[in-house]
């Protein structure tokens, strides 16, 4: 009763304050929400997500031929295959929302340092059940980047646990099984959407916490600020140990040379979003520049949006200077990847500090940073 | 019944709203109906709602760190730079402390950390400089073991010099390596978390912090709102290692040297009006009259920027006294002093602009002239003529004259 009341008052006195409340729309502001989750829907979630799926059908149908009959040819097919459907992962990473939320989709798919004396305790015992949180670490992209690059110190070797190995029918199944779950959650989340999600995503059009618009803009921020700024840089660069650094939490540690492809990729999709671009195409619809350019957000005399926009530029530019291997560019000059995560930091306060008090969207997870 | 005590304890709240929405900005004073303790004491049903135990935590480790290295110099014995960076860090046990050892807490993490400078990047603050901050304390330690086992310093040599009955340890240009840690930590550490971190909006009113003090939701099995708690840490980054009540009463850090700076009757009421507004601004928290909150934090950040910049006057000023002595050896002590305080310049935040008052550029710029002379401050003429300047550029900028901060009066 208390907090109802409170919120109530509130909620009337934001109202009062902000800027233009002359729209019938149901965010208050005037703004079109629901063409704006629309577009979210249409153009770039469901594309996206169908994309990554027929990225994981690919690297399934690799998988099946490799393991039918285990050569090097084959093991490099499988690698293309995982470097492709990882790369569109970056392009999903951020929707973990509606059925995506419900099975963790993130977290079974990218946690990385992956467990590997998990996997071959899996491998060795034959039993394993992958929707088991305990499980999260042992299943996803870094697991299959053990299986395929990590296995052995060059391709003959990682080819021979697959063939002379004497665990090498286990080794086959686990392979198998990694790319069956990956393609069990594709499919999954593209059926919700296509099914009933979609309206329900575009229905939640009012700017409620609960709304899809808050949820998104919210989770979204998260995504940038924990698993593209914190994962792929800060961890790894020592941002959050006092300066310990640790090269083999790069993701795509095995393979090594890919960290900075997936961490571009990853900024890509993040400004993509940003500037409501339909996936893979030119076209541009409503999003969040388009929402604060409606209200004519200005910061030091600027549009935030093209304050974000040029920060996403340099942002490239910063990430240019590393080595394609972070583990490399943490050994030999650990300040370029500090410096880039300082860019990427840039766009966290950006999006945190101005757009989500413009867009009158609270944040709605905080740092657990306190003593 | 219930019902009419929410209302108007919601009223107070509503009409702060309305206030700033409106565009109308005269002031006036506000009339507190509530009352301000006339000590740091709050309550919640009887039980204190004041927590600071990290801050009396790296309080005691700062000063565990400092008198490492002094009773290491005492003996002429090597100071060890990895017990240094161990109690930095607070790994291996380093404290003789158990409970500091299993505290939890440590004080890299927290050094040059705050909210506002190196995570939103207010006031020029970034990641790497963060981390060349850290990795200039760190030189410190390496720079007190390259002085220390009994070589004597001299120009360009890192040693010991017997300071009375004091041991101390200079690094090859002169800086005492101990005074430049710990003053330089006051700045870096504490006074960054407090005025830049605790006792910024941002931190303060933080995803759900403002609604749940106004409605009293504690946090999780505490006695305070997180509001509540995160001004009490503000308060024990410098009054957490004091035992006023002891037989001699002792204070550490800043606490000490706003008493020196409050002994001084140019500087007024120092110490009274920074304790004032830390009682009035929790008294305010706990009443949600969050605009007397902010007042009070602007006296505070005002009025903590005055000590730094004071003391750095002052020991410039002494220092350059004792330049005649000892071939200038004598002088070292006060001018690593200064050394420190005004690299904590750089962490102070003047109301208004979420910017220090004098920038790292400007900071880092006095202390490269401080120590531009041959063989940094044994080039005792080289400072004759420099210290001067630099004195009145800092008084200057805090808005005080050198001859104020340099005779306590």
């Amino acid at each position: 009763m208390k907090k109802i009341l409170l919120l109530i008052g509130f909620t009337a006195l934001f109202a009062a304050c902000s800027s233009s409340d002359n729209g019938s729309d149901s965010s208050g502001d005037g703004y079109d929400r629901t063409a704006l989750l629309t577009n979210w829907a249409d153009n770039i979630i469901i594309p996206s997500f169908e994309n990554y799926q027929t990225k994981v059908n690919t690297l399934q149908t690799e998988i099946a031929a490799f393991t039918a009959a285990p050569t090097e040819t084959d093991l490099q097919e499988v690698r293309t295959a995982w470097v492709e459907a990882y790369k569109a992962f970056q392009y999903v990473s951020i929707y973990e929302i509606g059925k995506a939320e419900e099975v963790n989709f993130v977290s079974c798919t990218n946690i990385y340092p992956t467990n590997t004396t998990g996997i071959e305790a899996n491998i060795a015992s034959g039993t394993y059940n992958f929707s088991l949180i305990s499980q999260f670490d042992k299943q996803g992209f870094p697991a299959l980047d053990y299986m395929i690059n990590g296995l052995g110190a060059d391709d003959a070797a990682i080819v021979a646990f697959y063939t002379s190995n004497g665990n090498a029918t286990n080794y086959k199944q686990y392979l198998t099984d990694l790319a069956a779950r990956l393609k069990t959650n594709a499919d999954a989340i593209v059926n919700d959407w296509n099914g009933s999600y979609r309206s329900t995503f575009i229905g939640s059009n009012g700017n409620s916490v609960s709304s899809s618009v808050n949820r998104m803009v919210n989770i979204f921020v998260k995504n940038y600020e924990k698993n593209v700024r914190a994962g792929k840089v800060g961890i790894p660069a020592g941002i959050f140990s006092s300066g310990t650094t640790y090269p083999n939490k790069v993701e795509g540690y095995y393979k090594n040379d890919i960290s900075k492809v997936l961490l571009n990729e990853a900024v890509k999709a993040s400004q993509d979003f940003f500037n409501g671009k339909h996936f893979n195409a030119a076209e541009t619809g409503p999003g969040l520049k388009a929402y604060l350019e409606y209200l004519n957000v200005v910061k030091s005399g600027q549009p935030l949006s093209t304050i974000i926009n040029n920060q996403f530029t340099t942002i490239f530019n910063a990430n240019a200077l590393l080595n394609d291997s972070f583990s490399q560019q943490i050994f030999t000059d650990n300040s370029k990847m500090i410096a880039a995560y300082d860019q990427l930091q840039w766009n966290v306060v950006y999006f945190k500090a101005d757009m989500m008090p413009a867009l009158n969207i609270t944040v709605d997870y905080v740092d657990a940073d306190g003593d | 019944m219930k019902f009419k005590n929410v209302l108007l304890t919601s009223l107070p709240v509503m009409a702060l709203f309305v206030v700033s929405c409106s565009e109308d900005d005269t002031t006036q004073e506000p009339q507190l109906n509530y009352t301000i303790p006339t000590t740091y004491t709050f309550e919640r049903t009887g039980t204190t709602t004041i927590d600071y135990s990290g801050q009396t935590s790296r309080i005691l480790m700062l000063d565990a760190m400092g008198a490492e290295i002094k009773n290491q110099a005492a003996i002429n014995a090597i100071v060890d730079d990895t017990k240094l960076s161990d109690m930095f860090a607070n790994v291996n046990n380093p404290f003789t402390s158990t409970e500091l050892n299993t505290s939890g807490k440590k004080l890299n993490d927290k050094t040059a950390a705050s909210r506002d400078f190196f995570v939103n990047f207010g006031g020029g603050g970034s990641t790497l400089e963060q981390s060349d901050v850290r990795a200039f304390f760190e030189s410190q330690f390496d720079d007190a073991n390259a002085a220390s086992g009994g070589v004597l310093a001299s120009a360009g040599v890192a040693g010991v010099y017997e300071d009375g009955s004091s041991k101390r340890l200079f690094a090859a240009n002169g800086l005492e390596p101990q005074q430049v840690l710990l003053k330089g930590m006051m700045g870096a550490c504490f006074m960054d978390q407090i005025v830049n971190n605790y006792l910024s909006t941002a931190v303060l009113d933080e995803g759900s912090n403002r609604d749940n003090n106004t409605n009293k939701v504690l946090e999780s099995g505490k006695n305070y709102t997180k509001m509540e708690h995160l001004w009490d840490e503000a308060y024990g980054y410098i009054y957490g290692g004091d035992n006023p009540s002891a037989t001699t009463p002792t204070y550490k850090f800043w606490s000490s040297y706003i008493n020196q700076v409050d002994a001084d009757s140019d500087f007024g009421t120092l110490r009274e009006d920074i304790e004032l507004a830390f009682r009035t601004g929790r008294a305010a928290i706990v009443a949600n009259d969050y605009a007397t909150r902010d007042a009070q934090i602007a006296i505070i950040k005002q009025k903590m920027a005055l000590v730094p910049a004071v003391r750095a006057v002052f020991y410039l000023k002494e220092g350059k006294a004792k330049l005649v002595t000892e071939s200038g050896k004598k002088a070292f002590h006060a001018l690593s002093e200064g050394y420190g305080f005004i690299m904590s310049l750089r962490y102070t935040n003047k109301p208004g602009t979420n910017a220090p008052y004098m920038s790292k550029a400007e900071v880092d710029a006095i202390l490269d002239e401080l120590t531009a002379g041959t063989n940094g401050l044994w080039d005792v003429d080289y400072l004759n003529s420099h210290i001067d300047g630099l004195a009145t550029q800092i008084a200057a900028r805090f808005g005080f004259t050198v001859a104020q901060a340099e005779t306590v009066n």
